[in-house]
């Protein structure tokens, strides 16, 4: 039975394969070096699919991990070249194989006609491949390397319009915004493989060992924290947390496939999967927890409400992957393991899907914004209900793959919050808080988009066959992949079972005391925090059970918000709202009594128009601000050092050495007269001086 | 061959050059083109001997010293001619001889006025030999000459064949870099006659170690640091490398930075540390911190260049820097990084000299704003190289310039010698610091690019005929690029040949 | 054997031969004066050989003496050909207007 997963390297060397391939001889090639791709791609996704198989059927899965020596690193250290497979893993790769795919098919059409066709398509391949290395990679030194790949993928792609100065800018910002949190990445990574020289390891990367290091408290704390709170500055900045989202919206000059592949579902979940890698590290500290969960709060706010006042319709569903990352982060930080990653799963598909729907959308209205939109259900039939599926999902509609994700994360903050801490209830109150906003800007976006006058200066038509197909198996799993975890699945048919692994069951949190609070804790994922009075630790592989007053929490959130949506933006786009121009005499009516006005007037309009604008603002002006005044402070600096110290203090000194040395020669040189008698004189002179000295002395 | 007896062929491996040079030298001037390819032939032959020694070389055994000469040289002070390789040794030997054969492959098409193929190829054989000698040397006197013999031949390649300001710049070099070997050459002899054991044999001397006090080994390894930390070149003795780089020829500028920046850190590596491990010691700090300063600054001083050339010339002082940090972290990895670094900063600057030379042969100007952007465009095969050339540089994993730099930063998480009890906080944030450089790489590099690579050309370029890569610019530069590749894949390449010969220093070191 | 003729004659001579090395400015008068200082030297030479070694088997002093006259010979021939050559290129033994060397 292991054979297939012996073979899982194949699936991350086989797109590297492609790639080279694509870029070596995809011109001649009929399709341009599609078919290449798309080929390699289809071999691994059936591949993923038989190693998910496995993994899973095994209910919790030891992890596999085959792993050889590559290079000795001094010092008796080595670097291995290691798979690590286990239920992330095999998670993982279902994922990003199956998005990848879509992706590729999907770009056959839409980028029909680009002049770097070709170059698209082997750096799509590239980056499947560079992603996939660092899901497999069982030691976090590869991982850096599958990180930073990832990377240098996503800057290439971006700025794949490189004409443009705005896409080059943003090509740029988002490879050095990144690789200022790979700062911390990489000394985090050197920190705890520092950790680890203690445990007389020769193989200190390896993310198994440190884990079970960790578990056995061989690690100090100081490790732990500056570790882990160093890793996860790289998980901010790569996961597009705040402060460090600046960059994500502006990923969006990318081409839209890329923005669906590498900014909504692979690449910037690669800082959760990292953070869920390490979990059992960091659940040993509660002030690393603490600020994980802190940090996912602030972001799914203020990420969130930042989606309601753009035009851009990628700029709206940049926002949400913002403020989603940050759920998947906060749900990490209160222990919310499967939560977190069941999250990051279903998020991947529904908003691949979302950015898809919208690729469509622009390649048939030539326009990214919504007021050039509008009226689209009836030109684009298949578009319009995929994208709906996705909004819904997006929103946490009941019975749609959101919809169960979303509420494990808000248990989970719930079950911590019974532990006493109050990221616990953050997570809870301030979750359900951006629900409302994600559901009212999803709505807005679709009222926008599909209904009311067509804005746009052409004829919209469906897209073909080839972009369609992805969005509708795309829209199947939207709802699909939340069946995993919900009250219909099963005991074995379950995906808080597939994806733990003994290591995160049996990760425990040293910093909750299990006398005082009952019992003491294990959470492998919001619904398997059970604890055995005496201290005794078991596990319980639940089926989530029907939360009802969630379900009925949830169910109104989405209500209002939906309706909400629906008075402004359900006619199209409104010039004024015209509800305000009614006669005095139904003003009490259409009104309802003044609680719409009030609820327009104090709630939608100071969060929509001054919070979000506010948020908008501290986004654009302060953070990034602060960024471009770092930039800027750097090359005044950089100026300044050049032009005052370098070339005047220090090489000046080097030069004033030659000078004085000139200076001096000029002025010894007259002696060298050229008149032979006064050498001779000279001479006479020396002489008499040598031998009155002589005497003098005897 | 055996690795045991064939000595000779290290001999003549060394002396070929030297003998090609004064043939070449023999040959009438008027036979251009018949001396160029002549040099081609006897740097190829050389290459073809060394990469059988490569080939022979018993690599189970890298830590001991192979294709050993021991003979009697100048017996009335007890100079022999000591010569040998070991794992550390090789990487070196291999890439001067790599380069030197590229550059004249590259010569027979490109010379820089006044033309003069054949002193301009005796001199660059000359200086081979320097180069190779200062590897292969273990004896101090004879390291010294070799040392000293490489200043000759680029200070006339810069003095003659180099840009307007070539005077200053090749005086500058030459005087720069001989005031520290004076003091070099102080410390060997203050060395010789503390140990008294009438040797200057490299092996010797680091078994005897550690000799004499602690103040002694200080002022011993002040005096070392001088020579190697110029020659590296270490902030704030770098000042020498922009101008001599900017003024040079392409193929000096590739051979400086390929390898005669190397010599100095193989001088701390192969004698500095070994034979003075206190000196090294108590030096180590502050060696960090001014590598750190260097990479930080180099950094930013690349933001502010609006000259291509003068900008990757101040790029090896950010790389040197990472080098050096590895160098002051005092354990096997540092070392080892130290070393790979060293290699992967030599083929990559290299080329990066070879790109930013023919940029100049296109555009006649290296100003950044003239050139204006739009490379991709206009000569689309020569932006992608620079693009690939100048990702490998910032480092990125999968290419040769990851390896030495993350190496570097990790083995300095945890110094060796004990520095780690004393200073694990400077050291920590030394590494924060070098981490923060490698953005400020980043940045400038990408800032680079954008500016010439990306957009539409400039109206002034848009119907000027420039020529894409030629075909003797991708013989002599594929080699490179594919080594480049290859580094950053299979690191073993460098780190298993050296593993053993680091472990055997570090013996040295006590550590 | 009184020393003081002797000396004071070679002083007498020494003296003529610096003050015309270094006052004359006709080149063979300065070539003349070396020869005076020579002449000086080898009068020192012999007198001192025969106050201090009398009758000795050895004549170091007379060795040396010769030893001079015969470089003095050479010398003067070498000199000479150089003011020779220098009066057919440039018309002149002045030896003031010859400061090709100076810096």
């Amino acid at each position: 039975m292991e054979s297939l997963l012996e073979l899982a390297w194949v699936v991350t060397l086989l797109p590297l394969l492609s790639a080279a391939a694509i870029a070596a001889f995809g011109k001649q090639l009929p399709g341009k070096g599609s078919e290449l791709g798309i080929a390699a791609l289809a071999i691994t996704w059936l591949l993923s699919i038989g190693i998910a198989w496995q993994t899973f059927s095994a209910g919790t899965p030891e992890p596999f991990e085959r792993a050889f020596e590559w290079s000795p690193l001094g010092g008796g250290f080595i670097f291995e070249l290691g798979m690590l497979v286990d239920g992330l893993t095999a998670m993982m790769f279902l994922l990003v194989t199956t998005v990848s795919l879509m992706v590729h098919i999907y770009s056959r059409e839409y980028m029909k006609g680009e002049p770097r066709f070709t170059y698209f398509y082997a750096m799509l391949s590239l980056f499947t491949f560079s992603m996939l290395l660092l899901v497999i990679a069982n030691n976090t030194l590869l991982a850096v390397v599958g990180w930073e790949l990832v990377g240098l993928c996503s800057f290439l792609l971006i700025g794949f319009y490189w004409e443009d100065k705005s896409n080059q800018d943003a090509a740029n910002k988002a490879f050095l915004t990144t690789k200022f949190g790979d700062v911390g990445l990489i000394v985090g990574v050197i920190v705890l493989s520092a950790g680890m020289f203690g445990t007389g390891t020769s193989t200190p990367f390896n993310i198994q060992e440190t884990n079970a290091a960790a578990m056995a408290g061989e690690l100090s704390t100081g490790t732990i924290v500056l570790g882990m709170l160093l890793i996860f500055l790289g998980c901010v900045s790569k996961s597009g947390q705040m402060p460090l989202h600046v960059w994500l919206p502006d990923a969006m000059a990318g081409p839209t496939p890329v923005s669906a592949l590498i900014h909504a579902a692979t690449m910037v979940t690669a800082g959760i999967f990292l953070l869920a890698r390490l979990f059992p590290v960091l659940a040993q500290s509660a002030t690393v927890m603490a600020v994980i969960a802190i940090v996912g709060v602030i972001t799914l706010f203020f990420g969130g409400l930042l989606a309601l006042v753009q035009d851009d319709l990628k700029k709206v569903l940049a926002y949400s992957t913002v403020s989603q990352l940050g759920y998947m982060i906060a749900a990490i930080g209160v222990g919310g393991y499967t939560a977190s990653i069941f999250h990051l799963f279903t998020h991947g598909f529904f908003k691949a899907l979302l950015f898809l729907g919208a690729g469509s959308l622009i390649h048939a209205v030539h326009s990214n914004n919504m007021s050039d939109m509008g009226g689209m259900r009836k030109p684009m039939p298949h578009t319009f209900w995929t994208f709906i599926i996705g909004s819904l999902a997006l929103a946490g509609f009941p019975l749609t793959a959101g919809f169960f994700s979303k509420d494990e994360i808000l248990i989970a903050g719930d079950l911590w919050a019974g532990q006493g801490f109050m990221t616990g209830n953050l997570v809870y109150w301030v979750g359900l808080a951006a629900a409302f906003v994600t559901t009212f800007y999803m709505a807005r976006a679709c009222f926008l988009v599909f209904a009311g006058e067509n804005r746009s200066h052409h004829a919209p038509h469906e897209s073909g066959p080839q972009m369609v197909a992805p969005l509708m198996l795309l829209a199947v799993l939207s709802i699909a992949s939340g069946y995993l975890l919900s009250p219909f699945s099963s005991q074995e048919f379950n995906f808080e079972n597939w994806t733990a692994t003994p290591f995160v069951e049996d990760a425990t949190y040293p910093f909750i005391d299990a006398e005082a609070s009952g019992g003491g804790v294990l959470a492998a994922g919001g619904q398997s925090i059970m604890a055995a009075a005496d201290g005794e630790f078991t596990i319980l592989h639940g089926v989530p059970t029907w939360h009802f007053d969630l379900l009925a929490i949830v169910l109104v959130v989405f209500a209002a918000a939906v309706f909400l949506a629906y008075r402004f933006y359900g006619k199209g786009l409104p010039e004024r709202d015209p509800t305000l121009n009614m006669g005095a005499a139904t003003t009490v009516l259409v009104n309802k009594y003044g609680f719409d006005a009030f609820g327009y007037r104090y709630i939608v309009v100071p969060v929509r128009d001054t919070l979000a604008k506010w948020a908008t603002w501290s986004s654009n002006v302060v953070i990034d601000g602060m960024v471009a005044g770092a930039g800027r402070a750097t090359k005044n600096a950089a100026f300044a050092t050049y032009r005052v110290l370098d070339q005047r203090v220090i090489d000046g000194g080097v030069n004033g050495a030659a000078f004085s040395a000139a200076w001096w020669s000029d002025r010894l040189k007259r002696i060298q007269s050229g008149d032979v008698q006064r050498y001779a004189g000279a001479l006479v002179a020396g002489t008499i001086v040598l031998v009155l000295a002589i005497a003098a002395v005897r | 061959m055996d690795p045991n007896t064939a000595g000779w062929a290290l001999v003549v491996a060394l002396f070929l050059p030297l003998v090609g040079a004064g043939a070449l030298a023999m040959m009438p001037s008027s036979m251009d083109r018949q001396i160029r390819r002549a040099a081609v032939v006897i740097t190829g032959v050389a290459f073809a001997l060394v990469a059988v020694i490569t080939a022979s070389f018993d690599f189970s055994r890298s830590g001991e010293l192979q294709f050993t000469t021991d003979a009697s040289w100048i017996s009335a002070i007890d100079a022999r001619f000591e010569l040998g390789m070991d794992g550390i040794s090789l990487p070196l030997f291999f890439l001067t001889y790599l380069l030197t054969f590229l550059c004249a492959i590259y010569t027979t098409k490109h010379l820089p006025s006044p033309g003069k193929p054949k002193a301009f190829l005796a001199l660059m054989l000359l200086l081979q030999t320097g180069m190779a000698g200062t590897f292969v040397a273990f004896d101090l006197v004879l390291f010294f000459i070799f040392w000293e013999l490489v200043l000759v031949p680029m200070f006339f390649m810069i003095g003659m064949w180099g840009g307007p300001r070539r005077d200053y710049a090749s005086v500058k070099f030459f005087l720069y870099t001989l005031f520290g070997s004076i003091f070099m050459l102080i410390a060997f002899l203050a060395i010789y006659f503390t140990a008294g054991a009438n040797t200057w044999s490299i092996q010797a001397l680091s078994e005897m170690a550690p000799f004499g006090s602690t103040t002694f080994q200080t002022w011993a390894f002040l005096g070392m640091f001088l020579g190697f930390a110029i020659k590296v070149p270490m902030w704030p003795f770098h000042t020498w490398l922009p101008d001599a780089h900017t003024e040079a020829p392409t193929v000096g500028s590739v051979l400086l930075a390929g390898v005669l920046l190397k010599m100095g850190t193989y001088g701390f590596v192969r004698i500095a540390l070994p034979i003075l491990p206190e000196g090294a010691v108590r030096f180590a700090p502050l060696i960090g911190v001014l590598a750190v300063i260097g990479i930080v600054y180099g950094a930013l001083c690349c933001l502010a260049q609006t000259d291509v050339k003068r900008l990757i010339a101040f790029s090896s002082v950010g790389h040197m820097g990472f080098v050096m940090l590895g160098i002051a972290a005092m354990n096997e990895a540092g070392i080892q990084a130290a070393l790979f670094g060293n290699i992967a900063h030599g083929i990559i600057t290299g080329m990066l000299f070879f790109l930013a030379g023919s940029l100049h042969e296109r555009y006649h100007t290296r100003e950044i704003a003239v050139i204006g952007g739009g490379m991709l465009k206009k000569i689309p095969r020569y932006g992608v190289l620079l693009t690939y050339v100048a990702v490998a540089s910032l480092g990125l994993p999968g290419l040769a310039g990851f390896w030495g730099e993350f190496t570097a930063m990790w083995a300095a998480i945890s110094p060796g010698l004990g520095l780690a009890d004393q200073y694990a906080g400077l050291y920590l944030g030394l590494v924060v610091f070098a981490a923060i450089g490698t953005v400020l790489t980043a940045g400038y590099f990408l800032w680079l690019l954008q500016r010439v690579n990306l957009g539409d050309p400039p109206e002034r370029w848009v119907n000027e005929q420039l020529d894409d890569v030629m075909t003797i610019e991708w013989v002599t530069w594929l080699p490179l690029l594919l080594l480049i590749l290859a580094l950053g894949i299979f690191p073993v390449l460098v780190f298993g040949v050296q593993d053993a010969a680091v472990t055997n220093l570090m013996g040295y070191l006590g550590g | 054997m009184s020393l003081i003729g002797p000396l004071l004659l070679a002083t007498f001579l020494f003296c003529v031969g610096v003050y015309g090395l270094i006052a004359r400015r006709n080149a063979v008068l300065v070539l003349i004066s070396v020869e005076l200082m020579l002449v000086s030297v080898n009068i020192n030479l012999v007198a001192f050989q025969n106050l201090l070694f009398p009758g000795a088997e050895a004549v170091h002093g007379q060795m040396f003496a010769l030893f001079i006259i015969a470089v003095a010979a050479a010398e003067a021939g070498v000199g000479l050909a150089i003011i020779f050559n220098l009066f057919r290129n440039r018309a002149t033994v002045n030896v003031d207007d010859v400061d090709l060397m100076r810096w």
